[in-house]
C-alpha cells in the first residue's frame, strides 16, 4: 500500500514535471488512465471518420467517369480537391496530436511502483498510437497522390466551347485547321456599344464613356473607335478576367481561321501590323518611323477593291464602320470556366 | 633674138617641169563654204516650272540644219630655188578639201496646242507648248522611292520621236560625284522645283520645326481635286538636311505622296503643295491620312500630322 501510494506520488510528481513542459490536458490524457482510455477512443473514433472520408473520396473519384456534363465535372474535381486538401489538413492534425501524445508517452520513466495495468494500459496506448500513425501516414501519401491525380483530370479537362466574360462578352472557341496553329477564342460578333460601355463603366473610365455615349441603339456595333483605343479596350477586358486573361485584337492569322463564323458587317481592327517585315512597304514605314495596322473588313464596308477582304489603315483613322472584335488565347477560357466554377463552389452553388 | 629665146626656155624649164611632176598642193585654209542645206524639224523638251503653272515639261521648235561643207584652201605650186624648193600661191586658183557634215539646231518656236504622245499616251500641249505635270503624273511617278529615272518618250507625227529622262537625285552630296554626265540640269527635278537637297554635313533642325497642313478643304467630294499643303516653319537654330515628307494613307489615291521639303533656313517658313483628285468611287465617311517626315538622319520622330479629310457627297 506504502509502495502503491509512493508510486501514486511518483507519477503525480512526473505529471507536474510534464504538465510544466507539455501542458496540462496533455500530461492528463497520459497519466490519467480513465482520459487515456478517452483519448484513445477519440483518436480511433476521428481515424476511422478520415478512413470514411478517404473511401467516399475514392468513391467519388471512380464514379466522376461517369460525369459527361464538363461544368459538371469540374466542378466534382475542385470540390474532391477541396475535400483531400481538407483531409490531409485533418491527417497532419492527428498525426501531430498523436505524435504529441506519443513522445509524451516516451517521457513518463518506468517506475516499479506502477501499477503493472497502468503500464501495459500506456504500453498499448503507444502501440494503437503507431499503429494509427503508420495507417496515416499512408493515407497521406494516397491522398496526395489523389491530389495530383485531381490537378492532371483537371488540366486534361477539354476547353469550354465557348465562355462569356464577366462583362458580357461571349468567345467562341477556334481550332484552326492549319497544322501547329494554336486554339483560341473569338468574338463571332462585333463588341456592341452596350458592351464596350459595360466594360469601361467596369474599369471606371468614366471619361472613355463621356467620349463615346451610348445613343439609342446599345446593340448595334460600336464603331469610330482608334487603333490605341481598340487595344487599351482589350486590355481592360483581361485585367478585368483576371491575371491569366490575355484578350487582344485578332491577328490575321487568328481572322483567317474563323471562315466558319458569320462575318462581320462592318471593319474591325486586327492587331498585325501592314506589311511583311520584308518587302518595300516595310522598309518605307520604317523609314519614316510610321506603323499602319492590317484592318479586316469581308463585307467590303470601307473598301471598293472587293479582292481584298485586308487593308492597311492608320491607328488613329476613325469610321463610322470600323469596330472592335476580340480574341483571346485559350487559357483565357480555361481559366474564366475555373474562376466561375470556384466563385460558385464559394458560394455554395450547385 | 634665138638667143634670148633659149635662155628664156632654160629658165623656165625647172619651173615647168615642176609644174608637170608637181600639182597644185593645199595651201593656207581659207573659208568653208556650204554645199548643201537639209532641213529638219524637231523638238526639245525639258522639266519646267513657270510661276502659275507649276512644275511640267516646256516643248519647244526646233529646226535641225544638216549643213554639207566643204573647205576651201589656197592652191599652191612647188618651185625649185637653188639647192631647195618654195611653193608659190597660184593666183586665183583654190584647193577643195574633204566634205564635212555639220548640224545646226536653231530654235523655232514653241511646240505650243500640238497633239503628242507621251510613253504612248496622247496628249495636247497648251499655247505655250507646256504640259503639265498632273497630266503626267510626274511627281506621282517618282512618288515610289525606288524610282531615280523616268524615261519617257516623246511622239510627234511629224517631228519624230525623243527621248527625255528625268532624274531625281536626293540627296545631293558635297561632292557631286553621284551626279552623271548624261543627266543635264534641265532634268533634274529638284532642281526644277527649286527645292535644295544638298546635304548639310552638321546635324538638320527638328525641334524648332513646326510642321502644319493648311489650307485643308472641309470636305472632300468624289471626282474633286484637292491640294494638300504641308507648312513647314523653322524657328530652330540650324538649317533642315534634306526634310522629306511623305503621306501614308490606306487611300491609293493619297499614299505614297512625298512632299519635298529639303533645306529650310532658322527662320524661313515654305509651304510645300501636292494635288489629287478624289475617285468617283470613293467609299467611307471620311479618308484619313499621315503625313510623316525624314531628313539626313532618319525618320524625324513626333512630328507626323493627321490629316482627315470628311467625305460630303
Amino acid at each position: 500500500m506504502q509502495k502503491s501510494t509512493a508510486g501514486t506520488m511518483l507519477n503525480l510528481l512526473c505529471a507536474c514535471l510534464l504538465t510544466m513542459t507539455i501542458g496540462n490536458s496533455l500530461a492528463q490524457q497520459v497519466t490519467d488512465p480513465n482520459a487515456m482510455a478517452a483519448t484513445i477512443a477519440e483518436e480511433k473514433a476521428e481515424h476511422e471518420v478520415i478512413i470514411k472520408a478517404n473511401a467516399q473520396i475514392t468513391t467519388r473519384l471512380n464514379d466522376l467517369t461517369r460525369i459527361a456534363n464538363a461544368d459538371d465535372k469540374i466542378h466534382e474535381i475542385l470540390l474532391l480537391s477541396q475535400e483531400v486538401g481538407q483531409l490531409i489538413n485533418d491527417l497532419n492534425l492527428a498525426t501531430k496530436r498523436q505524435a504529441s501524445l506519443a513522445a509524451w508517452l516516451d517521457k513518463v520513466p518506468d517506475n516499479r511502483e506502477q501499477l503493472s495495468q497502468e503500464q501495459a494500459f500506456r504500453a498499448n496506448f503507444r502501440k494503437e498510437l503507431d499503429k494509427m500513425g503508420g495507417e496515416q501516414n499512408k493515407l497521406k501519401s494516397l491522398l496526395t497522390k489523389r491530389q495530383e491525380q485531381l490537378r492532371m483530370l483537371l488540366n486534361r479537362m477539354p476547353p469550354p466551347a465557348s465562355f462569356t466574360t464577366d462583362t458580357g462578352i461571349t468567345l467562341v472557341l477556334i481550332a484552326p485547321e492549319t497544322a501547329g496553329a494554336k486554339k483560341f477564342y473569338i468574338s463571332s460578333q462585333p463588341i456592341t456599344r452596350q458592351q464596350y460601355q459595360n466594360v469601361l463603366q467596369a474599369w471606371n473610365n468614366r471619361n472613355e464613356t463621356a467620349e463615346h455615349p451610348l445613343l439609342d441603339n446599345p446593340e448595334s456595333p460600336m464603331c469610330g473607335l482608334t487603333f490605341p483605343q481598340a487595344l487599351q479596350f482589350c486590355q481592360a477586358i483581361s485585367k478585368l478576367e483576371g491575371t491569366k486573361a490575355n484578350c487582344h485584337l485578332p491577328t490575321v492569322a487568328e481572322i483567317s481561321a474563323v471562315s466558319k463564323l458569320p462575318m462581320p458587317s462592318i471593319a474591325v481592327w486586327s492587331s498585325t501590323p501592314w506589311g511583311d517585315k520584308q518587302g518595300d512597304e516595310f522598309d518605307i514605314q520604317k523609314r519614316f518611323g510610321m506603323q499602319m495596322q492590317t484592318v479586316w473588313d469581308p463585307a467590303h464596308a470601307l473598301t471598293e477593291d472587293t479582292a481584298q477582304v485586308f487593308f492597311r489603315e492608320l491607328p488613329f483613322a476613325t469610321y463610322d464602320k470600323l469596330g472592335v472584335i476580340v480574341a483571346a488565347d485559350l487559357q483565357t477560357g480555361i481559366a474564366n470556366r475555373l474562376n466561375r466554377l470556384l466563385r460558385e463552389l464559394q458560394n455554395g452553388g450547385k | 633674138m634665138q638667143k634670148l629665146l633659149t635662155i628664156l626656155f632654160c629658165l623656165s624649164l625647172p619651173c615647168l617641169t615642176l609644174a608637170a611632176d608637181n600639182p597644185k598642193v593645199r595651201g593656207n585654209y581659207l573659208r568653208t563654204e556650204i554645199r548643201n542645206t537639209e532641213k529638219t524639224e524637231s523638238f526639245r523638251v525639258s522639266l519646267a516650272n513657270p510661276e502659275g503653272k507649276g512644275l511640267g515639261l516646256s516643248l519647244t521648235r526646233w529646226n535641225i540644219l544638216t549643213h554639207t561643207e566643204v573647205k576651201i584652201y589656197e592652191a599652191k605650186m612647188r618651185v625649185a630655188r637653188g639647192d631647195s624648193f618654195d611653193f608659190i600661191t597660184i593666183p586665183n586658183e583654190t584647193v577643195e578639201g574633204e566634205e564635212a557634215l555639220r548640224q545646226e539646231e536653231v530654235a523655232n518656236g514653241l511646240l505650243a496646242n500640238e497633239k503628242i504622245s507621251v510613253n504612248g499616251q496622247e496628249y495636247t500641249t497648251d499655247s505655250e507648248g507646256f504640259l503639265s505635270e498632273k497630266q503626267l503624273q510626274l511627281l506621282r511617278a517618282f512618288d515610289d522611292l525606288n524610282i531615280r529615272t523616268l524615261k519617257l518618250i516623246f511622239s510627234h507625227p511629224v517631228l519624230g520621236m525623243k527621248e527625255f529622262t528625268v532624274f531625281r537625285t536626293m540627296p545631293f552630296r558635297a561632292l557631286n560625284d553621284e551626279k552623271r554626265l548624261e543627266e543635264p540640269i534641265e532634268a533634274d527635278l529638284l532642281m526644277c522645283l527649286g527645292r535644295d537637297f544638298f546635304q548639310r554635313p552638321a546635324g538638320s533642325e527638328r525641334d524648332g520645326l513646326t510642321l502644319t497642313v493648311v489650307n485643308l478643304p472641309e470636305t472632300v467630294a468624289p471626282g474633286q481635286e484637292i491640294t494638300i499643303s504641308v507648312k513647314i516653319e523653322n524657328n530652330g537654330k540650324q538649317e533642315t538636311s534634306c526634310l522629306l515628307g511623305r503621306l501614308f494613307s490606306r487611300e491609293e489615291w493619297l499614299n505614297g505622296m512625298l512632299f519635298y521639303i529639303g533645306a529650310i533656313k532658322p527662320g524661313e517658313t515654305a509651304v510645300i503643295s501636292r494635288q489629287a483628285t478624289v475617285p468617283a468611287e470613293i467609299k467611307g465617311d471620311a479618308c484619313f491620312a499621315g503625313i510623316v517626315f525624314q531628313d539626313s538622319w532618319g525618320a524625324v520622330p513626333k512630328k507626323g500630322i493627321p490629316v482627315k479629310l470628311p467625305v460630303g457627297r
